[in-house]
């Protein structure tokens, strides 16, 4: 089924968005709190918005889009530990679930028993997370000195490669509360209600993270 | 043949295995160096008094940002620590900082970082114009590259 461009592009762009907002957000918020962010972030809100926006449209390539949106979005706004870190682990988690879902050619139909969705689950959300944090601690020095030492980096794996088993289980259990929700058919929702359902909800994310910058400025 | 329900099922296992594993050596190796650095960092290979250290060397206030908000902390030169360590040449050399935790940033520290990092009295790295990912939480040694 192929989706209207521009309606793949907005619902790219509000998904992008919702992701965004959560990170610079709850993020924060966890950030301050002293939580383990990384993994609340990546295993729970970043991974139910991409399996939703991924079994509501059916197209390749949305999370892509969704992880530009999102990490530009986390880019511009200057708080939490590290923001490029932060932007590029976006960036590359959304290509990397991308990435899997392509490889794996996984589509709604695989998901009908719970194995099936928890084991699924439990993959994806590590994947993305142990990526996702891989691909932050090459790119990040490489962009910021133009130097990448890799022993120091071998020696890092162990404690990503560990941390990332809380987002596996996170994910072993998203997965399958998130396909036992009834998800309406995009594509036969009425273009009109679609548009002004979606674009006000863009405008109220970047409202609120323009509001967040300004508040905690 | 192995059907897509299987081989998902085969990926969960060993990856929550991987991540058993490596939850257990990285929980082991921290604390087997917390153990070994508890009153001690070691730079380029010698066991210096971390406590020693701080007192003797000069303490210095710079102002760095964490979490979008720009703080004062106080501490001790880094590039005091290598002095005292005895390094020949330091600014010839880049320096590998590694955390309790195992954490190093995937990019060795320049001399001129150094001289405007500091260490905390909690034994934290604070490199006022790096990005946060340079930071280094309890440092346990510092290696010269």
């Amino acid at each position: 089924m192929r989706l209207d461009g521009k309606k793949l592009l907005i619902g790219t762009v509000l998904f992008g968005s919702l992701w965004g907002v959560f990170e610079c957000t709850v993020g924060d918020y966890l950030h301050f709190s002293g939580l383990p962010a990384g993994i609340i972030m990546s295993g729970f809100f970043a991974f139910t918005l991409l399996i939703i926006s991924r079994l509501l449209y059916k197209q390749p390539g949305m999370q892509v889009g969704m992880g530009l949106v999102a990490g530009v979005m986390r880019y511009f706004n200057p708080f939490g530990g590290c923001i490029l870190c932060a932007s590029i682990a976006i960036i590359a988690e959304g290509l990397i679930f991308e990435i899997i879902w392509y490889l794996g050619k996984l589509d709604v139909e695989d998901f009908s028993t719970m194995r099936m969705k928890m084991s699924s689950g439990v993959v994806v959300a590590y994947l993305c997370y142990v990526g996702g944090h891989m691909v932050t601690q090459i790119v990040t020095p490489l962009i910021t000195t133009g130097m990448f030492y890799l022993p120091s980096f071998l020696a890092f794996i162990p404690n990503i490669l560990g941390k990332g088993l809380w987002a596996a289980l996170i994910g072993g259990f998203i997965l399958p509360m998130v396909t036992s929700i009834r998800l309406p058919n995009i594509s036969k929702i009425k273009e009109k209600m679609y548009y002004r359902v979606a674009i006000p909800s863009v405008l109220v994310c970047w409202f609120l993270l323009i509001l967040d910058s300004l508040l905690f400025a | 043949m192995l059907n897509k329900a299987n081989l998902m099922t085969i990926l969960a296992i060993i990856v929550i295995s991987v991540g058993v594993v490596s939850s257990a050596y990285t929980q082991l190796s921290y604390k087997t160096t917390k153990e070994i650095t508890k009153d001690v960092i070691i730079v380029d290979g010698r066991q210096l008094n971390f406590n020693e250290l701080y007192e003797k060397l000069e303490h210095k206030t710079i102002q760095a940002e964490k979490k979008g908000v720009i703080k004062n902390y106080t501490g001790v030169s880094l590039d005091g620590i290598i002095m005292e360590a005895g390094v020949q040449n330091p600014e010839q050399h880049q320096y590998k900082i590694t955390g309790t935790d195992g954490y190093s940033p995937a990019s060795p520290i320049s001399w001129n970082n150094m001289q405007i990092g500091i260490i905390t009295e909690d034994r934290d790295c604070v490199f006022p114009n790096l990005p946060g990912s340079f930071w280094v939480r309890d440092l346990a040694s510092i290696e010269v590259i």
